[in-house]
């Protein structure tokens, strides 16, 4: 079980998250049909590290994003996603 | 040890043991030699071990739920009233029939059952039989387990595994350097190795010191766990360690105290400190009872006061097994020799042991001797000749493999140490360190110091006075050229080193295809003792050395773990969250059927008496057709959305217009995946300029919270709206009927709202808010209310719903009018794989796109409806109940062209109806076709047609 | 252990910084940063999310509130969902230990401190009030299931208390 250090919360148990998508599986709602379903469905599946978008779900609810190994499972940066409008 | 007495049971005799000793000390102690058969040849087994890695002598310890099968012997303290039995014999330990198992060994081969699975399959059968019969362990218990299971968490600086003098000295040090520390031991006491050594530390003598170091560490703030193992070493330095609380088979101390904890224990770092475990030697026989390892036997000499033998043979290949020698003769037996296997033992241990007993150079047991079933004799090598001993006990040792099992589950590398033989911890993964003996360590002086320096403490030394002295290091254990008989190096598995090498000469190479050919290491002890004996008979083989050969992988549980420690206390009632509605009491009240609709229980219909669940919820539904009835909807997903960007926010989730919707009113929407299927479905209301409720389905709302956040945050962080979850804020009543509106008005003195009209309200002085949607077909309203309101609302609601001759329904009521309705529900009829078109929804869409899922139905396949799978209705033909699941066929035993979603007898009108997907449905009016249930042997006669049944011109509802 | 209805909360959430100013006015107290509460039991705000303040107490003014926030954020209420769970004595970070997965034993988790976290599958929002008082949040659907746990643990560790005390 990982630990993740929430941007908000701090280091919390991998219970309290879910894990949503790889950033590059993010599908806009302006892009292209093709574009759109390239994203979805022809994407690279690396042996190494990968950019991950995680909810810290059953803690703060915010969103972050991981940069995983998903060999060792080392994380190795993590960054709050969407607006944050105070500290 | 203190002089109170305790009575268990073996097979059924009674026995007294000592308070303090193991089930295994108290057997040897009572003269029992043999407790276990082997799993394959049932050979007469006893006690070979001292601790976990014990791998003959298993035992069911307890009684009835509480039975607990294949417990080690030596890992169970006996306990008043601890009842014992022997497994895998029959009819009875002393005369085993299945051991005629051993005069057909010969037949039964490593690869035995792969074997079998060639040839005629009638022959496989025969042989299953034969195999489950004779070979096996203890049953599990038929009956539940009456006792509780609890789970913890904990954190720390430290965690330390093991407290022997390593992990002791480690702990000392990190509460000196004021670390939050947690210490886990398996065995009840603390001292590991110490519990067993005639030596002093720092003037005490080694176990003294042990309980001393325990209490100075729980006075510094550390947290001291005692029979507590750590099982498994996961990511993010995470080690599951299981405390027993009682004995197996004990029942708690108290009624309801749970008899094991699973701690999940979270530590910064993680120092290992998990000992050796010694190596027993290979030789024909070497299973016989009698034949024991070594420091075992130095273990129940010292702490158990048992001396397992008189006469007794140390066969070793190193100086530990000396101080097996010296504490035997200490305590009274007679040292016959010992079998040194190295050409010339040098060093204080041997010379003074060649003053007290004969001491045999280049000497090693190749087999061994029974009267009755224990040990009468070893046969041995020395030098070119043979010798035979008379002895009832025989110490090996072998030389010791470091316990690595929690440094290679975190991802740790080992290291191959030549001089001992042995894998040592290598570079490790995560935040931790090995020592002590698990880390090759065998000088206590130097083990205390680097556990103590390990823990954070400054520099200091501990003053170990040992009069034997340390010896060297110890060296393992080569193989005799001279095999005789079977000489085992899986006993838990019955796997002998003629095995390793028929699987060998059969072609098998990577050291994985050994394990799963001969099931090397694949018992309940893992292979603890005797896998490197084999590792090393295959790499002789291969002409390298071990670890070239490989090594199979480690997996927790480190020892085997009871099945309840991992459900805890998530049992029986409690095995998965139960959601309660606030009016769970006025249902019970009103005689409700409960019925589970995923966590939540919710109210299925409330039969009156002598009244079948199906006539409820029939009259409930005819009740609603003809005046008016409320049904609790409070599981409905809601959220309320404001902003000045809301009703944008909404757009992208919902695939219907929301942007024009007049404040006051609502409109059924529905929201689509990124592959362009339904993913769900309800109203949108606008309560204000810059302010929504969007209602969606019970079982997506967690679904839905989790789409709407990701649009909120991820997706258009820039939008200027809110959007919170208020499910459980809001309790909701729907009121139906073609009374229902009067209902209303009497209620708020108001008019009620016009269809897809919502207002604001007051019933029974409770802040209301009213929205005009219908489900069932009838003129309809939902009632909102704060939680805390609901069992008020509720009761006014139901007085005034009763006076107007109706009443309250539940889901299966609700069900039917919906049937009749023509309306889908998510997860029958929605099931991920139609589309809004599918489902005749299709022209609701924005043409202009912009929502979840509009590029993926831009997608050719999804150009056309021909093909897919259209809702439609069925009526049945012949009277029958229609099969919900069924298949629909043209003729039985045919492809099917759909599936029946959901059926239920009709409301206004007799028979049964049903909704469908079908093939082509919607050009397929007026056709008819079979609903076919092969899992329900009925078949059905019906007719397809148009899914709403009942007003299909939507006049009820309406004003 | 003392159970109760949350009574009246509510969720401030703000999508632009400028509404901290005239918030703070509207409370008396600027608002909290992440895992921190800020006033008193007459008015509290409490942060467990990035962006939501949980306020609550008998002096909150939700017109005032709503009115003070409009154009940079918005007031819902949610009240009526919640439990509140009072949780006195010293061994309350213990009891949360039970089926848990945060560090409630942590010295710094102390007065005026706030947590959201999972326990026996349930989000459960904490407060540390005082050193020997921690309030819960609780789900009202699910908190007869969390209740009959924590009683359960709560027997536990009296016992256990009880056996150490005598030996």
């Amino acid at each position: 079980m990982m630990l993740i250090h929430c941007p908000h919360c701090g280091p919390r148990a991998q219970e309290e998250f879910t894990y949503e998508r790889t950033r590059d599986s993010v599908v806009q709602l302006d892009q292209a049909p093709d574009v759109a379903m390239a994203a979805l469905y022809s994407r690279t599946n690396p042996r190494g590290e990968e950019n991950e978008i995680w909810r810290h779900t059953l803690g703060c609810r915010g969103w972050l994003e991981l940069r995983r190994d998903r060999m060792s499972h080392a994380i190795v940066a993590v960054r709050p996603l969407g607006v944050q409008v105070l500290p | 040890m203190n002089g109170e007495t305790v009575q268990f049971t073996f097979d059924g005799k009674r026995y007294t043991a000592r308070a303090g000793q193991t089930l295994a000390a108290a057997l040897l102690d009572n003269g029992v030699a043999v407790v276990a058969r082997s799993f394959k040849y049932h050979r007469p087994r006893g006690i070979m071990a001292a601790g976990v890695e014990e791998p003959s002598a298993l035992v069911t310890v307890g009684e009835g739920g509480r039975a607990e099968p294949n417990t080690r012997a030596t890992d169970v303290f006996v306990y008043q009233g601890l009842v014992a039995r022997s497994q895998n014999a029959w009819p009875s330990l002393a005369f085993d029939v299945g051991a005629v198992n051993g005069l057909v060994a010969r037949l039964i081969p490593s690869g035995f059952y792969y074997k079998t699975f060639f040839g005629p399959p009638k022959r496989w059968m025969v042989y299953e039989r034969f195999i489950r019969k004779a070979a096996g362990l203890g049953p599990a218990p038929q009956q539940a387990d009456p006792d509780a299971f609890d789970h913890r968490a904990a954190f720390c600086d430290l965690l330390v595994v093991g407290a022997g003098p390593a992990g002791l000295a480690a702990a000392l040090g990190a509460v000196q350097a004021r670390q939050r520390v947690v210490l886990v031991e398996q065995d009840r006491l603390a001292g590991g190795a110490l519990l067993r050594e005639d030596l002093r530390i720092d003037g005490a003598a080694g176990a003294e010191w042990a309980q001393d170091a325990v209490a100075r560490i729980v006075a510094g703030g550390g947290r001291v766990l005692l029979r507590a193992t750590a099982t498994g070493y996961w990511d993010g330095n995470l080690v599951s360690v299981v405390e027993r609380l009682a004995e197996p088979g004990q029942a708690p101390s108290r009624a309801d105290a749970p008899v094991q904890r699973l701690w999940k224990v979270r530590a910064g770092r993680v120092i290992l400190a998990t000992g050796a475990i010694e190596r027993p030697l290979a030789f024909g026989g070497n299973d016989r009872p009698g034949v024991m390892l070594a420091q075992a036997v130095r273990h129940y000499v010292r702490r158990h006061g048992v001396v397992p033998g008189r006469r007794a043979v140390v066969a070793t290949s190193n100086d530990d097994g000396y101080r097996t020698a010296f504490a035997l003769a200490d305590a009274g037996a007679q040292v016959v020799a010992v079998l040194d296997s190295r050409a010339a033992p040098a060093g204080p241990l041997a010379e003074q042991a060649r003053a007290r007993f004969a001491v045999l150079a280049d000497a090693r047991p190749i087999d061994t001797r029974v009267r009755g079933k224990r040990l009468c004799a070893v046969i041995a090598q020395v030098g070119g000749s043979e010798q035979r001993f008379a002895a009832d006990l025989l110490a090996m040792s072998g030389g010791f493999t470091p316990v690595a099992h929690l440094h290679k589950q975190a991802g740790g590398d080992l290291a191959w140490d030549a001089a001992t033989q042995a894998f040592v911890p290598g570079a490790a993964r995560q935040a931790q360190a090995s020592i002590g003996a698990a880390a090759g360590g065998h000088d206590l002086a130097a083990i205390l110091a680097q556990g103590w320096q390990a823990g954070g403490g400054d520099a200091r030394m501990f003053a170990v006075d040992d009069p034997l002295g340390m010896g060297t290091p110890a060296e393992a254990a080569t193989v005799p050229d001279t095999i005789r008989g079977k000489a085992f190096v899986d006993f838990q598995n019955d796997v002998s080193l003629g095995d390793i090498d028929l699987a060998w000469r059969e072609g098998y190479r990577s050291v994985e295809h050994l394990k799963r050919y001969t099931t090397l290491g694949m018992g309940t002890d893992q292979g603890k003792t005797g896998n490197m004996a084999a590792l090393g008979r295959l790499a002789q083989a291969q002409g390298v050395d071990i670890p070239q050969a490989g090594l199979t992988t480690f997996r927790p549980p480190y020892t085997p773990t009871t099945l309840g420690v991992f459900a805890g206390a998530a049992v029986r009632d409690h095995a998965g969250p139960v959601r309660k509605l606030r009016l769970h009491a006025e249902h019970d009240r009103q005689g409700a059927a409960w019925q589970p609709v995923g966590y939540w229980f919710r109210p299925r219909s409330y039969p009156q008496v002598g009244e079948s669940l199906g006539e409820a919820s029939l009259r409930e539904a005819r009740m609603v057709r003809q005046s008016a009835g409320i049904v609790d909807v409070s599981t409905l997903a809601t959220f309320e959305v404001a902003g000045p960007d809301a009703a944008a926010l909404l757009e992208m989730a919902c695939a219907t217009a929301i942007g024009r919707l007049a404040v006051g009113r609502g409109r059924y929407t529905v929201m689509l995946r990124e592959d362009g299927m339904v993913m769900d479905d309800g109203t949108a209301w606008r309560l204000d300029e810059q302010r929504y409720l969007l209602t969606s389905s019970t079982g997506g709302a967690d679904r839905m919270a989790q789409h709407l956040s990701w649009l909120r945050n991820v997706m258009a962080p820039q939008l200027k709206a809110s959007v919170v979850n208020v499910q459980e804020h809001y309790g909701a009543v729907a009121l139906a009927g073609p009374r229902a509106a009067a209902v209303l008005a009497g209620l708020t003195g108001a008019a009620a709202p016009a269809h897809m009209h919502c207002a604001q309200g007051q019933i029974a002085g409770i802040d209301v808010l009213l929205l005009a949607a219908s489900y069932s077909g009838e003129r309809a309203f939902e009632v909102y209310a704060p939680g805390h309101h609901m069992p008020a609302l509720w009761q006014a609601l139901h007085r005034a719903v009763v006076a107007a001759g109706g009443g309250a329904y539940g889901l299966d009521a609700m069900d039917h009018l919906r049937v009749e309705k023509g309306h889908v529900v998510i997860g029958a009829e929605v099931d991920g794989r139609v589309t809004a078109a599918d489902i005749g929804l299709g022209g609701m869409l924005r043409k202009q796109g912009g929502f979840v899922g509009w590029q993926a139905l831009q997608r050719p396949v999804l150009a056309t409806a021909a093909g897919r799978r259209h809702l439609v209705g069925l009526t049945v033909l012949d009277g029958q109940a229609l099969p919900e699941g069924a298949m629909l066929v043209l003729r039985e035993g045919e492809e099917p062209l759909g599936h029946v979603t959901t059926a239920a007898p009709r409301v206004a009108g007799e028979g049964w109806i049903g909704l469908a997907l079908l093939t082509d449905g919607a050009s397929r009016h007026g056709q008819e076709l079979l609903a076919w249930s092969a899992t329900r042997g009925a078949t059905v006669r019906v007719r397809v047609g148009d899914p709403v049944f009942y007003d299909r011109q939507g006049a009820r509802y309406r004003d | 252990m003392i159970v109760g209805d949350a009574g009246d909360v509510l969720a401030l959430e703000l999508w632009d910084g400028a509404g901290a100013g005239p918030v703070a006015a509207a409370l008396g107290f600027a608002l909290p940063t992440a895992g921190c509460s800020a006033g008193d039991d007459v008015c509290r705000a409490m942060r467990f999310e990035p962006n939501v303040w949980l306020v609550e107490g008998s002096g909150v003014d939700a017109r005032a509130l709503a009115a003070a926030v409009a154009g940079h954020g918005a007031v819902t209420a949610i009240g009526g969902g919640l439990v509140r769970v009072t949780l006195r004595g010293a061994a309350w970070r213990a009891l949360l230990m039970h089926d848990g997965v945060f560090d409630a034993e942590d010295v710094g988790f102390g007065p005026g401190r706030t947590a959201a976290t999972v326990i026996a599958h349930v989000a459960v929002r904490l407060h540390v009030v005082r050193e020997d008082r921690c309030d819960a949040l609780v789900p009202a659907s699910l908190a007869d299931g969390l209740l009959a746990r924590w009683r359960q643990a709560a027997w536990g560790l009296r016992q256990a208390q009880g056996e150490r005390g005598r030996s």
